[in-house]
């Protein structure tokens, strides 16, 4: 018995996993619709209310809460790879909240008010800024633990400046579209929405799918790695870049979501054989069923206020984080 | 028959320390190669400028004529592997997967020709690891980890074995075992340089014997002259005297100076 060739039975099963998620976004809802009704609905049949509904609400809410997962699922995955340690993430680095500093400032200055894209773009730009100050600084020997300690000082310096610029909100109007979208949401998402942010995320993810095979050979350390033949620089370098598209599009698409990009892969890596490169698709799968398993249980709660998604996250997220972390004896030096 | 490795008046410094001064030797297929020496001689750095992992700051480091430097990290691969002193599994990856990576440079450590298969079951077989080839590699006991990183070294089946402290905290039979599959790697017509501290082991299963201290290569010669007593007591600082077993091995018997 060798390790296997083929895509093991657990990826389709995942994937359909995904999928249903997906569906049952569409399927269910506050709106007074059965399930044959929505199901029609969605493949364009029924009243023309229950298509809007099904079709311009529900579905590209529910397609942008997997695609925000599916996005932090893969880097997670991807950058515990490259720093062979379970807990790193796209939050634990300060990827994401640099990512959402960009965005903060863009929606400061209003610059969607410009053009649409202003606030992706600026979120993937400093979602970019952080991991190449996160690239300069550990290009050298640094350890992956000191790594994720950088992450850590972004973060906060991330977290004070955002907070300088809620301070500076000229308008209460301003510090509440701040606040919401710091929060984290795919409420009216539209289409426009994910065509402006999907093809980051492709292009995040084609750069992490092909770093597949150098990630399972850091697995021996860089060293070890080197000697089988990996260009290790070239690996960071793409591992990074994949991860800061991915975390930027997400940030821009559902705001500050945290804690997927570790729970994620960790649910992944016994049905990828934990080898760090076969991990990231189901990560991916993964973290896109769990947001929108999520963002569908937020819909359906009978509370006034809809609960937000990165709170919703957080609080089932944060409890993982550290029961992972309770039960990781080994963290790579 | 020309040199498969060989440095030529090869320095390493570190800031403007120098760990290694004008170390020279060629390498040819079929030897095992021990290289011995005090803690921080340059063993380990010795064996790094050799994989390309250290820049030379003088002289060169050659492969089949190429300098290391200048091949390709695949080129580099299929002729070297490289066993490091420490020997890290990130993950709960199974055994056999670990030794899988040793064919990375045959193509995407993920897909698996038939060849790369009979290579990886070669390897288990050559490293005695057939036993527990299906387990978590992190779950195996420390003997049992050092075969599954010297099967993962054999898979790529490179002409070039290069080991840093490879039987290092190992009991005598984990020790005895490895010692012999690196000799019989050599003996296939591999060419192997191992750090070692174990002087006895080294001058029993080696051809020839690299001795280092404070960077420089004090010795280099079969083993029983390279290690007599005389050099062992100038280089490592201890007294040593020379035991024969019943079939004429040698041991040593190590004592303080003074």
């Amino acid at each position: 018995m060798r390790p296997a060739n083929t895509p093991p039975p657990a990826l389709i099963l995942i994937a359909l996993l995904s999928f249903a998620a997906v569906l049952a976004g569409c399927l269910i809802g506050p709106a007074d619709f059965s399930l044959s009704q929505s199901l029609s609905a969605l493949f364009g049949g029924g009243t023309e209310a229950a298509q809007i509904i099904v079709r311009e609400i529900r579905l590209p809410r529910a397609l942008a809460a997997w695609a925000a997962g599916a996005a932090l699922g893969a880097s997670g995955a991807a950058l515990q790879g490259l720093l062979r340690n379970p807990l790193a993430d796209p939050g634990v680095l300060g990827v994401s909240a640099a990512s959402a500093l960009g965005a903060v400032i863009a929606i400061y200055f209003n610059l969607s008010a410009g053009a649409a894209w202003a606030t992706p773009l600026a979120a993937i730009l400093f979602a970019l800024g952080a991991t190449a100050i996160l690239y300069v600084l550990g290009a050298g020997r640094v350890s992956p633990t000191r790594l994720i300690l950088i992450g850590v000082g972004l973060s906060s310096l991330a977290g004070a400046l955002i907070t300088l610029v809620m301070n500076l909100a000229p308008n209460p109007f301003i510090l509440t579209d701040l606040v919401n979208w710091l929060f984290g949401s795919v409420a009216n998402r539209s289409f426009d929405d994910l065509a402006l942010t999907g093809p980051f995320m492709l292009a995040g993810l084609a750069l992490l799918l092909s770093a597949r095979s150098g990630l399972a050979a850091l697995t021996l350390g860089e060293e070890a790695a080197f000697s089988l033949g990996a260009d290790i620089a070239r690996l960071r370098a793409v591992v990074i870049a994949g991860a800061a598209l991915l975390t930027g599009a997400s940030v821009a698409l559902a705001g500050a979501i945290g804690f997927v990009g570790v729970v994620a892969p960790h649910l992944a890596r016994p049905f990828a054989g934990h080898d760090p490169g076969r991990t990231v698709l189901p990560a991916a799968l993964i973290g896109g069923a769990m947001l929108a398993a999520a963002d569908l249980m937020i819909r359906l709660l009978p509370f006034d206020y809809e609960l937000r998604l990165g709170v919703a996250a957080a609080l089932i997220g944060a409890p993982a984080f550290i029961w992972i972390a309770a039960r990781t004896q080994r963290i790579a030096r | 028959m020309t040199d498969l490795l060989s440095l030529s008046k090869a320095n390493v410094t570190r800031g403007t320390a120098p760990i290694l001064s004008d170390v020279s030797f060629g390498a040819r297929a079929g030897e095992f190669i021990g290289v011995v020496g005090p803690n921080g001689a340059g063993k380990s750095t010795l064996l790094r400028a050799l994989v390309g992992l250290e820049p030379l700051a003088g002289g060169s480091c050659l492969i089949e004529n190429a300098p290391v430097s200048a091949l390709s990290p695949r080129e580099r691969a299929i002729r070297l592997s490289y066993l490091p002193q420490l020997r890290e599994v990130a993950w709960d990856m199974t055994a056999e997967a670990v030794v899988a990576l040793g064919r990375f440079a045959y193509g995407a450590a993920h897909r698996l020709s038939p060849e790369d298969g009979a290579a990886i079951d070669r390897a288990i077989a050559a490293a005695g690891a057939d036993a527990f080839r299906t387990r978590i590699v992190t779950s195996l006991s420390g003997g049992e980890q050092a075969r599954i990183h010297l099967a993962r070294a054999f898979a790529g089946a490179t002409p070039i074995l290069i080991a840093d402290e490879p039987i290092s905290a190992l009991d005598p039979r984990g020790q005895l075992a490895i010692m012999t599959a690196l000799k019989s790697r050599a003996e296939e017509g591999g060419l192997v340089v191992a750090t070692l501290h174990e002087l006895d082991l080294a001058v029993r299963f080696c051809t020839r014997m690299l001795v280092i201290s404070e960077g420089r290569l004090v010795a280099d010669a079969a083993p029983e002259e390279a290690l007599s007593p005389a050099t062992i007591q100038s280089v490592f600082g201890v007294s040593a005297s020379e035991l024969r077993g019943e079939n004429g091995e040698r041991a040593l018997s190590l004592r303080p100076l003074g």
